[in-house]
């Protein structure tokens, strides 16, 4: 290796080497490069120089009492975080919403609904319709089977060809619990 | 590092503390965050200082950093070390600054810093000489691009090694190691500029 290759490598070198950067064969080259190479050792004093002069930034000993300096009194006061909703009362909350649904149905599905039945005619009329179209059924009496608790009001009713009945302005439900069947009807 | 500077000298991805300071901030306790605060506020402080040069902007700086860090903490992967995020937070914000708020305003430290400068042998001339150099320094700093300045300022002043240094900027060790040695070579280019100036 020629002295201006070593040259051209240890000036490379050299700001790492400066701040202790460098180690291993390499820092070991370059020590030894710079005694020799007036050149080389220079350019490492205007280095070491400019490092020193840098760290004069330093706080002094005596500087060190920083929290006099920044931080007078008590740290700031962070807020308490939010804790996230856990998984266990998520849960509790899904089953307690379930429950309420099923108690709801099973009390809808077993309690007799007010409002007017629908005539036995109607009722087998609709059985054979295939549509799905609502039929409005007039008839205020009552088809045996269909309880009537409440007053019989006029409150018209749709029944589905598929055996359900839905309510369209007040609660009428059947005894039967919906099966399609109207008792008491002509085929 | 300067002794007594509170954080410990090497990252640690495990430590113990700040982790469990972590869960239990997480968990709602608010004294465990007070507890990383105090940690790790000193090193933080002297980061935002140093890049600043006003106490009275490293502070707020801090302060912020540490609420940025408390809003997003369950966000934070914690197999990484907390010093390095906290110490990103607080660079980040103390260039933002910095580019907002123009040319850096020096603030003389409260209590005098003029007469504890130097060695206690040091005479009046010797103070006057380190205050000069510091105020240099300090506009070579100034004029440094934000990546440099902020690289020397970890690895000169904070003692970080490079890699603690490339995990705080989330870079390479290469491109650290690189951007220290540019940011070495910068730094002297103009310090032996200005010295040429005033010595002729």
């Amino acid at each position: 290796m020629t002295g201006n290759s070593i040259c051209r490598r240890v000036r490379r070198w050299l700001p790492l080497w400066v701040g202790g950067d460098l180690t291993g064969e390499s820092a070991q080259l370059a020590e030894l490069h710079v005694r020799t190479c007036p050149r080389c050792a220079a350019l490492h004093t205007s280095f070491r120089g400019s490092r020193t002069a840098l760290r004069s930034l330093l706080p002094q000993p005596e500087e060190d009492g920083w929290t006099e300096l920044a931080w007078k009194g008590d740290p700031p006061r962070f807020p308490a975080r939010r804790q996230p909703p856990r998984r266990g009362r998520l849960r509790g909350a899904a089953a307690v919403l379930l429950l309420l649904g099923a108690t709801c149905a099973a009390a809808l599905l077993s309690h007799p609904r007010r409002g007017p039945s629908p005539s036995p005619e109607k009722a087998a009329d609709v059985q054979r319709d295939a549509t799905p179209e609502p039929i409005r059924i007039a008839s205020t009496e009552a088809a045996p089977g269909i309880s009537h608790p409440g007053a019989g009001g006029a409150a018209p009713a749709a029944l589905w060809s598929d055996g359900t009945s839905e309510d369209v302005s007040s609660p009428m439900t059947t005894s039967s619990g919906g099966s399609g069947d109207v008792p008491g009807s002509n085929p | 590092v300067p002794a007594g500077r509170g954080t410990p000298d090497r990252f640690s991805s495990t430590d113990p503390e700040d982790r469990e300071d972590i869960a239990r901030t997480l968990d709602g306790d608010p004294s465990a965050f007070t507890r990383l605060f105090r940690r790790h506020r000193e090193r933080a402080y002297w980061i935002a200082f140093h890049l600043l040069g006003n106490a009275e902007d490293a502070r707020e700086v801090v302060q912020e950093a540490f609420l940025r860090v408390h809003r997003s903490l369950d966000r934070f992967d914690r197999a990484r070390p907390f010093p390095a995020w906290l110490y990103r937070i607080v660079t980040n914000l103390a260039i933002d600054r910095r580019r907002r708020g123009g040319r850096l305003r020096t603030v003389p430290l409260p209590r005098g810093a003029g007469a504890t400068l130097g060695a206690p042998q040091d005479g009046p001339a010797e103070l006057l000489d380190r205050k000069e150099t510091r105020r240099r320094v300090r506009e070579i700093l100034e004029e440094l691009p934000p990546k440099y300045r902020t690289a020397l300022v970890l690895r000169e002043l904070e003692g970080f090694g490079i890699e603690e240094i490339a995990l705080i900027a989330k870079t390479s060790l290469t491109a650290m190691r690189w951007r220290v040695h540019r940011a070495r070579c910068l730094f002297r280019e103009e310090w032996e500029s200005r010295r040429r100036r005033t010595r002729p």
